[in-house]
């Protein structure tokens, strides 16, 4: 087993298991939290994770496949999934354009766009919405990139919601991190959520919701 | 037959896992296990479309013993176990465990057990390969309520996993 990343949440690990490449996810102690709130707390957010996974899953959501799950050390095995994460993606794609546009990411928007639809129609928020929650699966036939697949992971900080201010909430964390992370990346991301707009049968509040939490930000004068 | 080994949570165990057809004494085999003369578990084989179905019901079996967490008395009752969706021991036996006239048998032991398992089953070894078309998919599929969008984007095998795998999380 060797090791891939250290977060602050948890450590990941390379493994391999039963013949599969999987990902082993260590929510590891926390020292500076109260030893009784760390435990409750690291417990809830494997259980979160455990039931979103299988959630999306029923939703039509790709995401890993559950191997196997210790309650007692909080670990979890995922499967792997070959690829980048979108992050990565939309760098290096940009990199290759002359004139660094998005123009070339926009049908992965789109995507992304549907994906998140399909979540929030099921009444369920990811709670850590970035670029890099998103794997972007290397297909085997090289040839036909139309069939890149795009998965969501880390749904640690998930949980069920049907109010539209929690989905507004999940988009514009998603937008602060597209905006933060790639640079004049607005147009990319209104056509992630034109997408959105489509695919979603409860649209319409959640982007009013979206627009009022813009207005709520940092540097926003509260003039309602 | 085929070997294969439980890492990364126990690297120095190895499984064996066979698949037996024109089996003749299930109902003997079944009393042997249960008197403890010999330790494998037997699986109906139509319940069983991939081997690593019983790979992962297996870890979590050898891997619950060494914590002493076992749900039921043995390792070998606990794969059972935990290759059910439900949480009652009386169901999952009934569901995955072999019946006295079954005559295709999926058998799981150690490494070293395995061939004094062998010994005493009275069948056909036959590849594992043929679990495929001997597997009830459809009554799986109900067993596991497993829909058809889920279908969509993942193979059956990985829905069951994935569930068997987060049984306790409820």
């Amino acid at each position: 087993m060797n090791l891939l990343q250290q977060g602050a949440e948890a450590r990941l690990f390379a493994a391999n298991f039963c013949g599969r490449s999987c990902i082993v996810k260590e929510r590891f102690p926390k020292k500076y939290r109260l030893q009784e709130i760390d435990e409750k707390l690291t417990k809830k957010r494997l259980s979160q994770e455990v039931k979103a996974l299988q959630r999306c899953r029923k939703a039509g959501i790709l995401t890993p496949i559950i191997y196997f799950v210790d309650t007692t050390r909080s670990i979890i095995f995922l499967e792997k999934i070959d690829g980048e994460t979108v992050r990565q993606h939309i760098v290096s794609v940009r990199k290759m354009q002359e004139d660094s546009s998005y123009h070339s990411i926009y049908p992965m928007a789109r995507e992304i766009g549907k994906i998140l639809a399909k979540l929030h129609d099921a009444d369920l928020i990811h709670g850590d919405l970035t670029t890099s929650n998103m794997i972007i699966k290397t297909s085997d036939n090289k040839l036909d990139k139309k069939t890149n697949e795009i998965f969501l992971i880390d749904f640690g900080l998930s949980f069920s919601s049907s109010l539209a201010e929690d989905k507004g909430v999940d988009l514009y964390v998603l937008e602060r991190a597209f905006l933060s992370t790639h640079p004049n990346s607005e147009e990319l991301f209104s056509v992630l959520l034109d997408a959105y707009k489509d695919v979603s049968k409860k649209s319409s509040s959640v982007l009013t919701k979206l627009e009022e939490v813009r207005q709520r930000g940092r540097k926003r004068s509260m003039i309602g | 037959m085929e070997t294969f080994n439980l890492e990364p949570l126990l690297s120095d165990t190895s499984i064996s896992v066979a698949l037996y057809e024109n089996v003749t004494n299930a109902s003997k085999l079944k009393t042997l296990i249960k008197d403890g003369e010999i330790h494998a578990a037997l699986i109906k084989a139509e319940m069983v479309l991939d081997v690593f179905q019983v790979l992962v019901a297996s870890s979590k079996a050898f891997y619950a013993k060494t914590l002493n967490k076992l749900k039921t008395k043995l390792i070998y009752t606990e794969i059972l176990f935990n290759l059910s969706p439900s949480n009652k021991i009386s169901e999952c036996f009934k569901l995955f465990g072999v019946e006295d006239e079954a005559t295709c048998v999926l058998v799981v032991a150690r490494k070293e057990d395995f061939s004094e398992v062998d010994k005493h089953v009275e069948g056909d070894i036959c590849p594992l390969s043929k679990l495929d078309n001997l597997c009830d998919k459809q009554y799986l599929k109900k067993l596991y309520k497993v829909t058809d969008e889920e279908l969509k984007v993942c193979s059956l095998t990985d829905c069951v996993v994935s569930q068997m795998a987060a049984k306790e999380i409820r």
